[in-house]
């Protein structure tokens, strides 16, 4: 019987153990619908409900453009981002009329986890029918090898979306938080799209520090933002450090500071290009300086260990530079990452 | 639109199998060791079919203890901590809606001129399961 009928048994077995991660994740989308539901209606105070809108903010997606000629497709991806950000800013601003820009920007982080968690949903749900469809073992074992860690990133997408509702600090807003204690009690002023600046001195050192402006959900655009410093200083900038968190390996402990050569920035990679392209031309140094954390860790609420990091990482910055550079130097400190729950 | 749900009921199938694999593992067992002048081969299928349905019944219950362990999930306790730019007051709260690092909270209640503002605001440890 095991021989003749042993794959077929498997494959039941593993289309039961699909089923019910696909119910715990038809459980985690729905829970960050309402959740998105409620949170809007409370803060938002529509006058309609904005339950058919947030449905249709649900399935939006995003075309990448055609690379068979990737000649200038830094550009076109950067402005179909921009397209993008911009409509779902307007969309949620007109779903949630009573919020303020920085409740917006938490609203427009919530719209977009649940969506994540709704991609996720229909994906998997795709895969799963296809496989019972098309009968095939492989799609199968396929789906339910890779599930728990599915289920996994879907948990965190949850814990997430809770976070954006409440404006609580994530894990990605280390960036953030070590920027905004270099700017403490300093004059800002903001350049480029949603990114402050301030000046502090370090070792004699003077350091220009920038972050997206919080506390609203918000990573802004700190490619431009360092291109534009670089300009003002006419290129006479002696380095720049990059602070963000990154994915730590299995074994490896939350909390560790880790120090790097190049741009430390995730996301498509268009900020990424112009810092390169920026520090290329004017040939200036960029060092990258990361707090390890795991993916759950990143968008879930921020854990007391990556937040102690943050003055461990002050404390490499400013040995960073004394090995560095001289003094009278200018150098720029990006804090990368979400600054939500996290002001300046 | 009605979207077509995932069925419902695997865990239940698989410990009705475990339980009647169990009572074969058993009748099996009790067969090869209690049967008085029985054929050396058929001894050795009936230990083979007991320990194929133990085996099963065991796999079966790690298996689903393993998913019972994945469990629902809990929202972790956030805390907000509290300082004074001037002395050393420092308090630790519950995050309460609107609290976001740096906001300032008004005069310190300890010294009564310097100013309290949220330092910091962290979760600890992995939420409770």
């Amino acid at each position: 019987m095991f021989f003749g009928f042993g794959q077929k048994l498997q494959m039941r077995q593993f289309l039961w153990e699909i089923d019910k991660g696909l119910r715990r994740l038809d459980m985690f989308r729905n829970s960050a619908k309402d959740l998105t539901l409620k949170t809007v209606k409370e803060i938002g105070k529509p006058l309609t409900d904005p339950g058919p809108q947030i449905n249709v903010l649900m399935e939006q997606f995003l075309i990448s453009p055609v690379d068979m000629d990737p000649a200038g497709i830094v550009g076109k991806i950067d402005h179909l981002l921009d397209v993008r950000d911009a409509k779902f800013k307007e969309d949620v601003r007109r779903i949630a009329p009573g919020a303020d820009s920085s409740q917006v920007m938490n609203l427009e982080n919530l719209v977009e986890a649940s969506w994540a968690l709704n991609t996720i949903y229909r994906i998997i749900r795709h895969f799963y029918l296809m496989g019972k469809k098309t009968n095939s073992i492989f799609i199968i074992i396929q789906l339910q090898a890779l599930l728990p860690l599915i289920i996994q990133e879907a948990e965190a997408y949850l814990g997430a979306a809770k976070a954006f509702a409440e404006g609580q600090p994530i894990g990605d807003g280390i960036g953030p938080l070590v920027a905004s204690r270099l700017m403490k009690d300093k004059e800002k002023r903001k350049v480029e799209k949603d990114v402050v600046v301030a000046e502090t001195m370090m070792e004699d050192r003077r350091v220009i520090a920038l972050k997206a402006e919080g506390p609203g959900g918000n990573v802004g655009k700190p490619g431009d933002a360092i291109k534009t410093i670089i300009e003002e200083n006419v290129g006479k900038v002696s380095m720049v450090v990059m602070v963000d968190a990154a994915v730590k390996f299995e074994g490896e402990t939350s909390g560790e500071i880790s120090e790097g050569i190049g741009a430390a920035i995730g996301g498509i990679g268009t900020e990424r290009y112009k810092i390169e392209q920026e520090a290329t031309v004017h040939k200036i140094p960029v060092y990258a300086v990361i707090v390890k954390e795991s993916i759950q860790e990143a968008i879930t609420p921020m854990k007391k260990e990556i937040m102690e990091a943050g003055e461990k990482v002050i404390e490499r910055i400013k040995s960073l530079i004394l090995e560095r550079s001289k003094p009278g130097d200018t150098i720029i400190v990006a804090g990368i990452g979400n600054t939500i729950g996290i002001g300046q | 639109m009605s979207q077509p749900k995932p069925r419902s009921g695997s865990s239940l199938v698989i410990t009705i199998l475990a339980a009647v694999m169990a009572v074969v593992g058993l009748y099996t067992i009790g067969l090869a060791l209690n049967t008085p002048d029985l054929d050396p081969t058929l001894q050795i299928l009936y230990l083979t079919i007991a320990v194929l349905a133990f085996t099963f019944v065991v796999l079966s219950f790690t298996r689903m203890r393993r998913g019972i362990r994945i469990g629902a999930y809990t929202a972790p306790k956030v805390l907000s901590v509290v300082k004074c730019g001037q002395c050393s007051f420092k308090q630790i709260k519950n995050f309460a809606l609107g609290d976001f690092v740096f906001k300032t909270l008004g005069k310190c209640t300890q010294c009564t001129t310097g100013d309290l503002s949220i330092h910091g605001i962290y979760t600890e440890g992995p939420p409770k399961k």
